[in-house]
């Protein structure tokens, strides 16, 4: 959308009524923007006419173009107040995710009340020295004073400046103000360090005691460098007294007040080994029980004996086998192969003795289920197929079928090739013949 | 007659089918086919060989299908139905099916 003045300026070089469309494409912005800022100028006064005569800049439109007095209000823009809002977080450099939720927030309550903003703000998890910046911005866009109830939070990094100009390091709560050096934290500024004070001086502290506990030994040899140093702090102190001269009494009792204090000073220093540090976990308890076996199986046979250790076996491999040795006297090898051809040989034996039961058993079940009657059937048909059988076979040797004369009882036999023709008795006397009927009745 | 009875009589029908059908198949069709080309009943090989005990039972299961109307027209039909295979071999022999029928009809009534 073009901005006011540009309008103005449009309409100033026109003779005359342009119409909103004309404007619009010479101002490159859209027919229905340009339409609504010569609404807005129309009822200022700035300029006459409508969409259908065209617009026409007036009088006091140009008085105003000179003064350049024409500044466009947030309505004027139609920047609305949550755009304006979330324009100052991108502006400090707030991720685009948290501006938005902050505003989300910010807007469930009244965002013009900068104390409700300044808690929406602390409720999007904004860091405080942002979070400063950001309402104190939003709070001049809506002009309004500092709440008496975040004086001390809208303006605690103006006195925490103040106070580290004049040497007191006090903390400003969430600034990191310092690096450690040497052991020491060392302020360089407002937010350009890695630590804030007591950050640092924890890390310091915590530092301290690793290198305490944990480089004992490294410290055995310090510490012993330390006792030479204040027995010869000792020393220096007695000399006043060595040399002039005083009773023994006197240097007794201040030797041995010296070294009571060089003995607790000693004591001090040196890591408590009765007291447990920290709790071991399982893990850790385990591991270090391993190592005292390991370490036990090492011990000599004497101290073996004191702790009622067992003598170890040693190595598996270096030990001599346990063998088996034969009647002449050496040892019986045994081949592993044989032992498995013979395994295999019995399982599969197991199994083909398996198969047989379970064929004679299926085989006797089928048995048992075939009724009677399926038997007769079968064997009828058996019967059948035996008697075609026989009579296949039997058919080329068939013997003649022998008939007797009913008058003299003469055996006879049917010719060769017998056709149905009529057969006279063999016998002479009797000489009877037969008709086909007469021989196959 | 009601639906229920009509419905039990089918039941039957279907279940002595069945039954048939099982030997049937025990005994193999080609069995059958032999049997019935020789001129044989199957009906009445199969009841000669049965003992007294199983031709007992089959007797009262009989009698009872008569009862509830079942004949053994019809279940032999159904026996038909059920193996579509078994008809051209019934059929191929005239007068066989009713020589069987006959058959059944003379055991049940010796018993």
């Amino acid at each position: 959308m073009a901005a006011l003045t540009q309008v103005l300026d449009a309409l100033n070089t026109k003779a005359a009524a342009i119409p909103t469309a004309d404007l619009a494409k010479e101002l490159n912005a859209s027919t229905e923007g340009t339409r609504k800022q010569l609404s807005r100028l129309k009822d200022k006064g700035y300029v006459e006419g409508d969409s259908k005569e065209g617009w026409l800049i007036t009088a006091e439109g140009r008085k105003e173009l000179e003064t350049g007095e024409v500044h466009p209000s947030m309505v004027d823009e139609e920047v609305t107040p949550r755009q304006l809002f979330e324009a100052i977080g991108h502006r400090i450099g707030i991720k685009e995710d948290r501006i938005v939720l902050a505003a989300d927030i910010a807007w469930s309550g009244n965002h013009n009340d900068v104390k409700w903003v300044w808690e929406a703000l602390r409720q999007a998890d904004i860091a405080s020295d942002l979070r400063s910046v950001w309402v104190n911005s939003w709070r001049a866009k809506l002009q309004k004073g500092i709440p008496p109830e975040l004086e001390t939070e809208l303006t605690g990094a103006i006195k925490a400046e103040a106070e580290a100009g004049e040497g007191i390091a006090l903390r400003k709560p969430g600034g990191r103000e310092y690096i450690i050096v040497d052991d020491e934290p060392v302020r360089v500024g407002a937010n350009l360090g890695d630590y804030g004070l007591q950050d640092a001086k924890d890390i310091l502290a915590i530092r301290a005691l690793k290198n305490r506990f944990g480089g004992a030994g490294q410290q055995g040899a310090a510490s012993q460098s330390g006792a030479a140093e204040k027995v010869s702090d000792v020393l220096t102190a007695l000399s006043p007294y060595l040399n002039k001269g005083s009773d023994i009494g006197t240097l007794k009792e201040i030797l041995a007040d010296k070294l009571e204090i060089q003995k607790k000073d000693i004591l001090s220093r040196m890591p408590q080994q009765g007291q447990p540090s920290q709790p071991k976990s399982v893990i850790g308890q385990i591991t270090d029980f391993v190592a005292a076996l390991g370490s036990l199986k090492e011990a000599g046979p004497m101290l073996r004996s004191i702790l009622g250790i067992p003598e170890s076996s040693g190595n598996p491999s270096t030990t001599a086998p346990v063998g088996i040795t034969g009647p002449d006297g050496k040892p019986i090898v045994l081949d592993l192969g044989q032992v498995i051809d013979w395994k295999r040989f019995l399982g599969e034996e197991k199994r083909a003795d398996d198969r047989s039961q379970a064929l004679l058993g299926l085989t006797q079940t089928v048995r048992e289920n075939i009724p009677d009657g399926i038997k007769a059937i079968l064997a009828s048909v058996d019967e059948l197929k035996k008697g075609a059988g026989a009579k296949t076979t039997q058919a080329p040797e068939e013997q003649p079928r022998m008939f007797s004369c009913g008058d003299c009882k003469t055996q006879f036999s049917l010719p060769p090739g017998w056709a149905g023709q009529p057969i006279k008795c063999p016998n002479p006397e009797c000489g009877r013949e037969y008709t086909k009927e007469e021989v196959l009745g | 007659m009601s639906f229920m009875s009509v419905s039990v009589k089918h039941f039957f029908l279907i279940k002595a089918a069945r039954q048939i059908r099982r030997e049937i198949e025990k005994a193999g069709l080609e069995n059958l086919k032999i049997l019935v080309e020789a001129g044989r009943s199957i009906v009445g090989t199969y009841l000669q060989g049965c003992s007294p005990q199983e031709k007992a039972a089959y007797r009262r299961e009989l009698n009872a299908l008569l009862q509830a109307g079942i004949t053994a027209d019809m279940v032999l039909e159904e026996v038909g139905r059920q193996m579509p295979e078994i008809a051209p071999i019934i059929e191929s022999k005239q007068d066989y099916k009713e020589t069987e029928i006959r058959e059944l009809e003379r055991f049940l009534k010796v018993g």
